[in-house]
């Protein structure tokens, strides 16, 4: 490689001052210095020796190289000849019709194997004569190239250039490959160090006591002493345990999940239908997608909350539906469900948003074929539902389900433990809390998914 | 007289005839279906308008308190007989809570880091979702698969560790840090929106792909000039999304940020630790000398100051979503999320 990059860099030298040299000569010839040119041309007829033996260095060159390249070829079509004879024999064996034993099972054994053989022979020649084809190509290229040479019209391409034209030369499947990594490289080391690292520093750190000490981290192994103290000693601001924490954000998120998929789901197909302002309602229904909830915390809980329960102005949303609901005396224990079952939908709008963007788009993604043919049979809209729709979409339950539990575990209570240990620089603990709060989450989708996976139904469009 | 009379007959006549038209139809079994099916759809329909445009108005009604009670004046908080619309229209509210904010300063951060992180996120998550959805190479059901473990993971995993290495490398306090975090596709959930555009990308069939192949387009060609303008809608979808849940972050930002550098703090920053500034801020800025005493020492009068700085932090969202609402929405809706 070195030798044909020194020559290709000589060759290249040499060519461009002879084009110099040209150009200059070519200038007088038009300016009719006569003195000048004769010069020039002398220069150029010694240059040209130089030259010459340069361009006859690279030639030889090259034909070296096609010398092997044929070589190569030679054994190439040897290795491929056998192959050829090897596989004519398996096939003689798979064209049998009369076994040598004269038994069916031999002969089938036989025909089977031949096959098989066979087959792998073949896709051996297929290699070997892309490789031959490959090498021919070389050698037809470099001898274009000597051709080139030795009329004194060969071009030397600049690094560029010949990085483009060996970049072309790679087949298209490759190139893909290689493009495939290198779209992934930025995400790969994103991962290592943002994200693996970190992990496995808080998996160790659980499994330690760690504190800060002066900007550096004392860690001293400690066993599962921290998931044992984050079980016995610590109480959140409410004075719950951590088992009673867990338990009860895990009963309203199983809860929160039932309600926000099935939610989801009918507010997708009430969507999906034509109606009067079409436009504006899926508009508003995915405010809460770009909503803040800090921000409109102060309005449902913090201000307004404060606000109507320390006085008689009516805030929230609840307590103008309650008297409303008084006002038309309806019984007390009514009013109190309706009310409850309006705040909950205020939250339970407010966490459905993406959800119901999964749906719809499934929704719309189910081949219009299917209802009309349910229609030329003469189905409800409800038999429609149920046989097409529902179905049709089972697969997207399992991706509202986890992205409902991701997003609901994002907000549990759990993290109260996590902020309090960190607020002690206790970093052993809250790691330990980030591991169960992780295994939980782990654990809740497993659970999930094995629920789910047999009762999904796909539709298999290939 | 008689001219009533006959007016009355006709119309006996004509319930008549209805009465027996239904009569008629009830009789025969698939007219009685299309009678079923009718009233059905129109229960069906009224129940559509008054889920739909119930929860409409639930989503809307906060926002629609938020700025009756925003746009009042301090003294009358405590007026129960002001409910809706304010008695005096007044923006001091706006005023103090824009002082507490420091929102000028704070908008430009947010908007500077949220632009940046948008730009780095759908360059990086959609060449791997195209990656991940075309490009066949060894590792790629392996690379799939850890980027829904990054999804499954909870930041809480993530954020202390990651927090102590950036202060060991000197970044914190940085906007680089969530830069860099984009820039290398682990920022706010670019999982998710590696999933969206593989899933997206699987869905523009191959033939498309295949014919610029012919006509000598390499992989990058095709990437530029056939896939990403085919995925309009992805891109819209997850630059959104980006956008929207960068502006609102206040755990990364201010853990990576905000803490340790105050001049860089985030409007969704501000907002969180605004209960705790705001009267130093306010004393700063002057506003005292012309409110009253007996408004200043009113508890409510910071929950209020804080309910205008909550407008005023989604105020710009809302408008940038009302302006690429309908992209957004056809995008999401032709994406086909589907799993």
């Amino acid at each position: 490689m070195s030798k044909n990059q020194s020559l290709h860099k000589k060759y290249s030298k040499y060519y461009s001052q002879n084009q110099k040299i040209l150009k200059k000569l070519q200038k007088a010839l038009k300016g009719n210095n006569n003195e000048a040119a004769t010069a020039l041309q002398a220069q150029l007829d010694n240059f040209e020796k130089e030259f010459q033996i340069v361009r006859n260095d690279k030639v030889r060159y090259l034909s070296e190289l096609n010398e092997k390249d044929s070589k190569k070829l030679h054994q190439l079509s040897e290795q491929y000849d056998a192959l050829s004879i090897e596989r004519s024999k398996w096939m003689e064996k798979a064209n049998l019709r009369v076994a040598p034993d004269g038994k069916l099972k031999t002969l089938r054994h036989l025909n089977k194997i031949g096959q098989r053989k066979g087959q792998k022979y073949v896709r051996r020649m297929i290699k070997v004569a892309e490789k031959m084809q490959d090498l021919e190509n070389r050698i037809n290229h470099r001898n274009q190239d000597i051709m080139q040479v030795e009329e004194n019209k060969f071009v030397p391409l600049g690094f560029w250039a010949r990085l483009v034209k060996f970049w072309k030369s790679i087949p298209y499947e490759k190139q893909q490959k290689i493009w495939g990594y290198i779209f992934c490289v930025p995400w790969v080391i994103g991962f290592l160090i943002f994200f693996l690292l970190p992990i496995s520093e808080s998996l160790w750190w659980s499994l330690n006591t760690v504190k800060p000490d002066k900007g550096v981290l004392e860690i001293q192994w400690n066993g599962l002493n921290n998931f044992k103290s984050l079980f016995t000693d610590y109480v959140d601001a409410y004075g719950n345990t951590f088992a009673t924490v867990l338990a009860n954000s895990l009963v309203s998120l199983t809860l929160n999940l039932i309600v926000v998929v099935i939610f989801s789901l009918i507010i997708a197909v009430l969507l999906n239908t034509k109606f009067k302002g079409h436009a504006f309602v899926k508009a508003i229904f995915f405010i809460p997608v770009v909503f803040n909830a800090t921000a409109i915390y102060f309005a449902t809980e913090g201000l307004g909350g404060r606000l109507s329960s320390s006085m008689s102005g009516n805030f929230t949303i609840a307590n103008d539906f309650n008297n409303l609901l008084r006002n038309m005396s309806l019984p007390d224990r009514f009013t109190s469900f309706l009310v409850t079952a309006v705040n909950q939908i205020f939250s339970i709008v407010n966490m459905s948003g993406v959800q119901i963007l999964i749906f719809l788009a499934a929704i719309q993604s189910v081949p219009a074929s299917l209802y009309e043919a349910a229609k030329m049979e003469g189905a409800t809209k409800y038999e429609m539902f149920w046989k097409i729709t529902f179905p049709m979409v089972s697969p997207i339950f399992l991706t509202a389900a986890i992205y409902t539990i991701i997003d609901g575990f994002s907000k549990s209570s759990i993290l109260g433990f996590y902020d309090i240990a960190k607020g002690q620089s206790a970093y052993g603990i809250s790691s330990a809390v980030a591991v169960m709060y992780f295994l939980f989450t782990l654990v809740f989708i497993g659970a999930v998914y094995y629920i789910m996976k047999a009762r999904l139904f796909y539709y298999d469009e290939k | 007289m008689t001219k009533n009379s006959q007016v009355l007959t006709n119309l006996k006549k004509k319930i008549n005839a209805i009465q027996l038209n239904i009569k008629e139809t009830i009789k025969t079994p698939t007219k009685q279906r299309i009678l079923k099916d009718k009233v059905a759809d129109f229960f069906m329909n009224i129940l559509k308008y008054v889920l739909l445009y119930g929860l409409c108005f639930i989503i809307l009604y906060p926002i629609i308190q938020q700025v009756a009670v925003a746009l009042r004046l301090p003294e009358d908080v405590n007026n129960p007989t002001v409910l809706w619309i304010p008695e005096t229209f007044s923006l001091l509210n706006f005023r103090a809570a824009m002082a507490a904010l420091n929102y000028w300063q704070s908008l430009r951060n947010t908007v500077v880091i949220a632009f940046g992180v948008t730009l780095l996120q759908v360059i990086v998550t959609s060449l791997m979702g195209y990656a991940l959805a075309r490009l066949k190479f060894r590792g790629r059901n392996l690379i799939f698969s850890l980027v829904i473990f990054t999804i499954i993971v909870p930041y809480a995993m993530i954020s202390l560790p990651a927090y102590i290495n950036f202060n060991k490398w000197g970044m914190v306090g940085k906007p680089i840090t969530l830069f860099l975090m984009a820039g290398f596709g682990m920022g706010i959930k670019s999982g998710v929106f590696i999933y969206l555009f593989r899933q997206f990308f699987r869905g523009i069939p191959v033939e498309l792909e295949e014919s610029a192949q012919i006509d000598g387009a390499n992989v990058v060609q095709v990437f530029l000039r056939v896939m990403l303008p085919n995925a309009r809608g992805a891109i819209v979808t997850v630059a959104l999304l980006a956008f929207v849940w960068q502006w609102n972050d206040n755990y990364f930002t201010a853990l990576f940020i905000s803490e340790n550098n105050p001049n860089m703090s985030t409007l969704a920053t501000q907002l969180q630790y605004l209960i705790w500034s705001i009267d130093q801020a306010l004393r700063n800025a002057g506003y005292y000398a012309f409110i009253g005493q007996d408004i200043s020492k009113n508890p409510f009068f910071f929950s209020m100051i804080q309910n205008a700085g909550g407008i005023l932090t989604m105020l710009p969202l809302l408008v940038l979503y009302f302006f690429v609402q309908r992209l957004f929405v056809e995008g999401v809706e032709r994406t086909g999320i589907v799993g």
